[in-house]
């Protein structure tokens, strides 16, 4: 099998499974009553949801296999080894959302049927929908390192600052609206607070430190790497690239202080899903466009 | 004599670096594979002519900059000399 049929295999069964269990499987207890809806109102919403996602999910494997092919084509060269590393960190941020959907579909509803198994499914949710995007990350930042090698650059002692003191202040946000959140431990989390500060919390800080600095250091290398018309080409790509590891980082920050959202209404909630998944879909165009003209450059 | 011909090679992609960067080794091999028909060790000065030609059609598909294409075959046509 082809490795343009293995990405789109793989995107089909995960859309489908997450269409099928979305629309047949029973609504978490109390969600009709909580926003006033009918059953049929509910499963249309989900179809508003489906649709996206499945668009969303499908600019990822897009540009997962277009980066995939680029890096296939230059992949023997010292950029291509950088590139091999940050095509499959891309993948596993592509497939990360797919497959923690189907997963946590399924496994929510084995909670509704097994209440007794709620702790340690909820704690294998999180751990999942932690480490698929730690290793994304620690990827992309291994090929990235690897590119201003490349270009014989590295981050200034400015740069390095300024991103240690972003880091912190996210961090340090992020910890107090973890462990502040009323029930949160209890009912989220299923671990105790020096447990989940250390296998969880801190691992979640650790990456966003790794997704900013591969931010930084794609910049570095689109700036200043040589050949005129080879940095015109990544434009687009680093765009793309960079964009990605935001807003994934933008999605781990929301999901997982989550609770603070029970406040805002249905519409609310609708808006800030749809505005990142649109941000998400752009960005993995961007890709496919950069990659694209990156390509151009390897075959003529 | 070896050494002459790959001094050559390399030339003309420390000169194509300025413009396509990593990708320029792949690219200028794959021009004197493909239009010359013969491996980059064995690049010589009388086939640069028909080589300067291949890489300025290619690069007219990598770019509309013609100033652009203009100087880098410019620079190119320097190892003629």
């Amino acid at each position: 099998m082809s490795n343009k049929a293995r990405i789109l295999y793989s995107y089909f069964i995960l859309t489908i499974l997450y269409a099928i269990g979305t629309l047949t499987l029973p609504p978490v207890k109390g969600t009709l009553q909580k926003y006033h809806i009918s059953l049929l109102h509910l499963r249309l919403l989900d179809l508003t949801i489906i649709i996206p996602f499945a668009l969303i999910w499908y600019c990822g494997a897009f540009g997962f296999y277009k980066l995939f092919q680029y890096s296939d084509l230059i992949e023997k060269n010292k950029d291509g080894k950088s590139i091999k590393k940050i095509t499959y960190g891309i993948g596993l941020l592509a497939f990360w959302l797919p497959v923690t959907s189907v997963i946590n579909l399924f496994t929510n509803y084995a909670i509704q049927r097994l209440p007794g198994a709620s702790s340690p499914i909820l704690i294998f949710q999180n751990y999942l929908t932690l480490i698929i995007p730690l290793l994304g990350f620690i990827l992309v930042s291994l090929g990235t390192r690897g590119l201003t090698e490349l270009a014989k650059q590295r981050p200034t002692v400015l740069g390095i600052n300024i991103m240690v003191i972003i880091v912190t202040i996210v961090g340090v946000i992020y910890v107090h609206l973890v462990s502040t959140t009323n029930n949160r431990l209890n009912s989220v989390y299923h671990l105790s607070v020096s447990y989940l500060l250390i296998t969880l919390v801190a691992p979640y800080i650790y990456m966003w430190f790794l997704g900013i600095l591969s931010v930084y250091e794609i910049y570095i290398y689109r700036l200043k790497v040589k050949g005129v018309i080879y940095r015109k080409s990544w434009r687009l790509l680093a765009a793309g690239l960079g964009s990605i590891i935001v807003v994934s980082m933008l999605i781990q920050y929301l999901t997982t202080i989550s609770e603070k959202f029970d406040k805002l209404s249905l519409s609310g909630i609708l808006l800030i899903v749809y505005g990142l998944l649109v941000v998400l879909a752009v960005s993995y165009v961007l890709i496919a466009l950069g990659v694209n003209n990156l390509k151009r450059i390897e075959e003529v | 004599m070896i050494k002459q011909k790959i001094t050559l090679f390399s030339e003309v992609v420390d000169i194509t670096y300025d413009y396509l960067g990593p990708a320029a080794d792949r690219f200028v091999t794959r021009q004197i594979r493909n239009h010359l028909g013969k491996s980059p060790e064995s690049l010589r000065k009388k086939d640069l002519k028909a080589l300067l030609s291949w890489i300025k059609i290619a690069m007219s598909l990598l770019t509309d900059d013609s100033k652009l294409v203009d100087k880098y075959i410019a620079d190119l046509n320097e190892l003629t000399q």
